[in-house]
């Protein structure tokens, strides 16, 4: 009799322990959501950064800004160029 | 008490029975429509725009690539401050109070404001936290070196769905490969609007578009369109393009025309500007056109650089018409070599006469006269040559020095071409390779279409074209030092059966550095006021363009 007791009230413990963990854990999940949600928008904002850092780095290191940055800077553009050909003797000997 | 068991008894299975009756209607009958009942108060569905592909120069550089901006929408349910959301909305997004106050008036849920937000303005908004404003990413075009190879580009506009479409030039041709293919996003929300983990979001069937590699080199075409521009300037003419092939694989390495437009404010130039003219616009090609002509007559071994021309001391008459040279000078007994650095037409006239119709016609074909040449751009065109019985002989006289046919750049540029690459024709090509969004890359291999002539014809053709350049009418402006093939074109403009005198479209063609071509070009140059020569305006601009294309590649001079 007293070993039936022992085993309904273990059995009636274990009920009411795994219901309490089955609302900590819903609980926990509804909440995670929102953690979810937050680095869900994280991420986003990253990648917008990211995009917009990149959208940055083209636009200063395209040719049409580099040459008018140029231009604004006072550089010219080279009018005559030197050729070093293979029969000129430059510093052949010391 | 019997009775009265038993009447229970039936009561309380008679319950039972409309209980499971009504069940059975909610959940076998009507199981479907409540299902997306449910799913439309916790499930948001969301559709995935794919990003659209990039196009990217030979250097990797992205002349087209992607920007976040923002649509911006408004819930006028949950607008507080009708009065004030609308000024400050109108300010700042530039559109008329008006207009956002009947939007917010609209009995809807949901009303867009303006698409193509950029994110300073959406964090300006953001910052003043307005009830009923939201914000959605959406992906626009970013143009680094904004209106750069427009036409070679095209743009990107709507379709009658409202959804992007790439229009001309790679954008329309590679549009379907560009854009990708949209999906669905599928998100459970709880009763406050808060994600629930339980139901993660899950995209499905949302592929990005494929990135595209170009032959274009960036800096070629940099050079090329700004030399371009200020030639036009200086020579005062309507327009003018330029086209540059690498002779040796046909790889389109820059090209471009004015006037153009900037892909990213595409609506406020005039349509008539969106065509590549490069690839759509027809034109006498003149006096370019006799190299074709006279490489086809010494391959078909009828002549040989050292023919004397016996007809060539005056003018010649055919049909009733007197065919003269563009200066009046004649030259009796000039060599083919001569006719060609004289761009004389009479010599020409006894070169294609002595060729015949039926083979010039069958070698411009080879050379790819009169059809497509296959160019990986949207908006090509050509139209057919006539069969050889259609042509009488003052057509077969003229056509021989470029008159009374029509082509389009490429269609010459590419046939020109065949001579520095030992007469084979190469198919011109934007693409070099394609990038898909697994990481796959796709190399477009050279694609050979046709060999016109011998190599032996090609090197012959080239000795006349670089004598030509060296001892012709533009020898004043070539670069000192290098050997230059090529060949002017004066073409007159026909209006209303006859030529204009004063108006032509003046050209110039060639390759360089003549014994291992690095680069074929065309420039055209349209309706020049300064001079309307071919020698005077497009060849300054072609030896301007070559001379930098020279140092760029770092080629000495060999004389």
């Amino acid at each position: 009799m007293k070993k039936q007791h022992i085993i309904v009230t273990i059995v009636f413990l274990l009920i009411i322990s795994l219901s309490i963990l089955q609302v900590v854990v819903s609980n926990s999940l509804s909440i995670t959501g929102i953690t979810l949600s937050r680095l869900e928008t994280e991420l986003t904002n990253y990648q917008r950064e990211n995009a917009l850092l990149r959208e940055k780095m083209l636009l200063n290191t395209s040719l049409t800004q580099i040459a008018s940055k140029a231009a604004t800077l006072g550089f010219e553009e080279g009018k005559s160029q030197i050729v070093v050909g293979s029969l000129l003797p430059i510093a052949l000997r010391p | 008490m019997t009775a009265r068991l038993r009447f229970t008894f039936f009561f309380i299975v008679f319950s039972f029975l409309v209980i499971i009756g009504r069940l059975f209607y909610w959940q076998i009958v009507k199981a479907e429509e409540l299902s997306l009942l449910g799913q439309s108060q916790y499930d948001a569905f969301v559709k995935i725009t794919p990003k659209r592909g990039e196009i990217k120069t030979s250097d990797g550089f992205p002349i087209v690539a992607n920007k976040v901006s923002f649509l911006v929408f408004a819930t006028p349910k949950e607008v507080k401050e009708k009065n004030k959301t609308i000024d400050f909305i109108s300010s700042l997004l530039t559109i008329d109070s008006a207009t956002i106050s009947a939007q917010l008036s609209l009995p809807r849920f949901w009303v867009p404001l303006k698409t193509g937000v950029d994110n300073a303005t959406k964090e300006m908004i953001e910052k003043t936290r307005i009830a009923g404003i939201g914000f959605e990413p959406q992906f626009t075009r970013l143009y680094p070196e904004s209106s750069m190879a427009a036409h070679l580009i095209g743009f990107v506009g709507k379709d009658e769905n409202g959804e992007d479409k790439g229009y001309f030039g790679l954008e329309g041709f590679y549009n379907r490969q560009l854009r990708g293919k949209s999906g669905m996003a599928v998100q459970a929300r709880d009763a406050l609007g808060r994600p629930i983990l339980s139901r993660m979001s899950g995209k499905t069937g949302a592929i990005d578009g494929r990135s595209f590699i170009v032959n274009i080199d960036r800096a070629i075409q940099f050079i090329a369109e700004k030399r371009l521009k200020k030639g036009i300037e200086r020579y005062q003419a309507s327009g003018g393009m330029v086209g540059i092939l690498d002779p040796k694989t046909g790889n389109v390495l820059a090209m471009a025309s004015y006037p153009s437009f900037d892909p990213k404010t595409y609506w406020e130039f005039s349509e008539d500007v969106y065509k590549n003219p490069f690839i759509s616009n027809l034109y006498e090609p003149g006096s370019t056109f006799k190299a074709l002509v006279m490489a086809s007559a010494l391959d078909g071994k009828v002549v040989k650089p050292e023919t004397k021309c016996p007809v060539c001391g005056g003018p010649v008459n055919l049909g009733g018409y007197e065919i003269r040279t563009w200066n009046n000078k004649y030259y009796q007994n000039s060599t083919m070599t001569d006719v060609i650095m004289h761009s004389d037409n009479i010599g020409m006239v006894y070169a294609g006469s002595m060729l015949g119709i039926d083979r010039l016609l069958s070698y411009l074909n080879k050379f790819g006269i009169g059809q497509l040449t296959g160019i990986d751009l949207q908006g090509e065109v050509a139209p057919n040559l006539r069969s050889a019985d259609k042509w009488y002989p003052l057509d077969i006289a003229t056509l021989s020095f470029g008159q009374g046919i029509s082509v389009t750049p490429i269609e010459l540029l590419s046939g020109f071409s065949a001579i520095a690459n030992e007469g084979r024709r190469m198919e011109p090509h934007v693409v070099a390779k394609i990038q898909t969004p697994e990481g796959e890359t796709i190399v477009i291999p050279p694609k050979v279409l046709e060999q016109p002539i011998s190599p032996t014809t090609a090197k012959v053709m080239t000795e006349m074209l670089i004598n030509a350049v060296s001892n012709g009418e533009a020898k004043w402006a070539r670069p000192k030092g290098y050997r230059i093939a090529g060949k002017t074109g004066t073409s007159q403009i026909p209006i209303a059966g006859h030529y204009d005198p004063d108006k032509t479209i003046a050209s110039f063609i060639g390759f360089a550095p003549a014994d291992d071509p690095k680069f074929s070009m065309l420039v055209i140059v349209d309706r020049p006021t300064t001079s309307i020569y071919g020698s005077e305006t497009a060849a300054p601009i072609f030896f301007d363009i070559a001379r930098d294309l020279l140092t760029y590649y770092n080629i000495p001079p060999t004389e």
